[in-house]
């Protein structure tokens, strides 16, 4: 159990100089979620931002990586968990060689175009870690919006006065409603929170899920440099719940003791810009802080 | 509507087919009329220089644009060389194809895919088309190019030209060629040494 930022890991396993934007709150995550998976992993990366991890003949990883159509990765986590099965039940790995079967997709493939094979998935109780990074759209292709866009934000495929007509789907219940063995948020900006919550998944069985909240300079429009703190100010207004979920039980890792205004997070990205400029629009902004005070009030 | 059970899906599979074979001369009338609109001719077979050509090109898709400015030149360099470039791949234009292949020394057909397990599909395709026709080109090389975007250079052409006109002379088709520079796998050589040493530093 890690109890201090000081135990977390000092060397990343993880190697540098991917393609990936500058100031990728994804990248983050997958660094410290790697460093506590380890080694023995494979992973199964639907299409998305990750897929340009690993280009031949370049990769970060130690092991394995498997690259699947968009809606496929937890159909590919099903077929590699089953080969290694035979393998072990054939004596041909040894339980230590066995390795945690890891799919990682971003929330497009997440909340909407695997949600299927998903479900499917945890239906079989297939025994796999799933992790998203959400970056609340289909960053890779010039951030459309998703089924995990938040309410209000301007996207290339929202672009009108009060942005994303829809509210983000709440994934989190979707998989605690399969009576998923873990499911948990985190973000890259709270590093201990996150280690904590890997080490708990990685000591389960069975469908497992982090959702990684992945600030993403790019799509939402602010300075590289500030991921770090966008992902903090996501923790520290409410706007994105640190909890987790064990058999259906839901618990809040990590509550804010006073929230910030929602305004402190939204007026520091180009995407809810048009809330604050040229006015300020009060009706979605009031809408936005009721959703989350509404959201902290249930589950107080 | 759901076709359903082997006999209802014989059939329609049968009716399927012949309609796409009825497609062929469709295709032929729907190009006329788009000539007379448009002022601009897509036959589903474009025959360049091919009537007195011994050495025939056979190139799908954009690319073959280049393989007709490659004719051009070798014809001006002395070789009997055209371009046969079908704009059907269903239902194959086999008539056509056989007409204008018919009586040729040699045919070098460039894909610009690769069916992992077999070679090139056009390669295939057009075997199958020509097989056992008594005026069929003796000779059928087949090349790979133009893969992931790659470009195929005028010299590749020529080097194409001279390889399939020594196994006419030789009277025996080479294993098919993919078109790839000593260049190319250098890059490819240097890149995987670097990979190799990111590997070793990361320990």
């Amino acid at each position: 159990m890690f109890r201090r930022m000081k135990g977390l890991p000092s060397t990343h396993l993880l190697g540098a100089g991917t393609p990936m934007c500058a100031g990728c709150g994804g990248l983050e995550a997958i660094k410290e979620i790697y460093d506590i998976l380890g080694e023995k992993t494979v992973f199964l990366n639907a299409a998305g931002c990750m897929t340009l991890l690993a280009i031949y003949p370049f990769t970060p990883f130690r092991g394995s990586w498997l690259y699947t159509a968009m809606a496929s990765a937890p159909a590919g986590a099903q077929g590699v968990r089953d080969a290694l099965d035979v393998l072990l039940h054939k004596g041909r790995i040894s339980p230590e060689e066995d390795l945690e079967v890891v799919v990682l997709t971003g929330d497009g493939a997440a909340y909407g175009m695997g949600l299927s094979a998903t479900s499917g998935a945890i239906e079989r109780g297939l025994d796999f870690l799933y992790i998203c990074y959400d970056n609340e759209g289909y960053g890779n292709t010039g951030q459309q919006y998703s089924a995990a866009t938040p309410h209000g934000a301007k996207t290339s495929t929202s672009k009108g006065p009060r942005g994303f007509p829809g509210y983000k789907k709440d994934l989190f219940a979707i998989w605690s409603a399969h009576r998923a063995a873990y499911v948990a948020t985190v973000v890259g900006a709270e590093p201990l929170d996150l280690a904590r919550k890997i080490e708990k998944a990685t000591s389960l069985k069975g469908p497992r899920l982090i959702i990684a909240l992945s600030p993403c300079p790019t799509g939402w429009g602010y300075d590289p440099k500030e991921t770090v703190e966008i992902g903090k100010l996501a923790v520290k207004t409410g706007v994105w719940p640190l909890k987790e979920s064990i058999d259906g039980e839901v618990v809040h890792t990590k509550t804010p003791r006073k929230r910030l205004p929602v305004e402190a997070y939204l007026k520091r990205q180009g995407r809810f810009a048009h809330l604050f400029r040229p006015q300020r629009n009060e009706v979605l902004l009031k809408e936005i802080q009721a959703k989350v005070d509404a959201y902290w009030e249930r589950v107080g | 509507m759901a076709v359903l059970g082997g006999t209802s899906y014989s059939y329609f599979r049968y009716e399927t087919h012949l309609a796409a074979l009825n497609a062929v001369p469709v295709f032929a009338e729907i190009a006329e009329e788009f000539a007379r609109s448009f002022g601009r001719t897509h036959e589903a077979v474009e025959a360049y220089h091919t009537d007195d050509a011994e050495l025939v090109f056979v190139m799908m898709g954009s690319f073959a644009t280049k393989a007709k400015d490659a004719v051009d030149r070798l014809r001006e360099a002395g070789w009997a060389v055209g371009l046969l470039r079908p704009r059907l791949l269903r239902p194959f234009p086999v008539g056509h194809i056989q007409r204008v292949l018919a009586g040729k020394k040699g045919v070098a057909v460039i894909d610009q895919n690769l069916s992992v397990g077999m070679g090139g599909v056009l390669h295939s395709e057009l075997a199958s088309a020509l097989y056992g026709l008594p005026h069929a080109p003796p000779v059928m090389v087949s090349f790979i190019g133009g893969l992931g975007g790659r470009d195929i250079g005028p010299e590749e052409f020529y080097e194409m030209a001279s390889v399939t006109r020594k196994a006419v002379e030789e009277g025996k088709a080479p294993a098919p060629r993919l078109l790839y520079t000593d260049e190319e796998l250098r890059e490819v050589r240097k890149l995987q040494a670097i990979a190799q040493v990111e590997r070793e530093d990361l320990g």
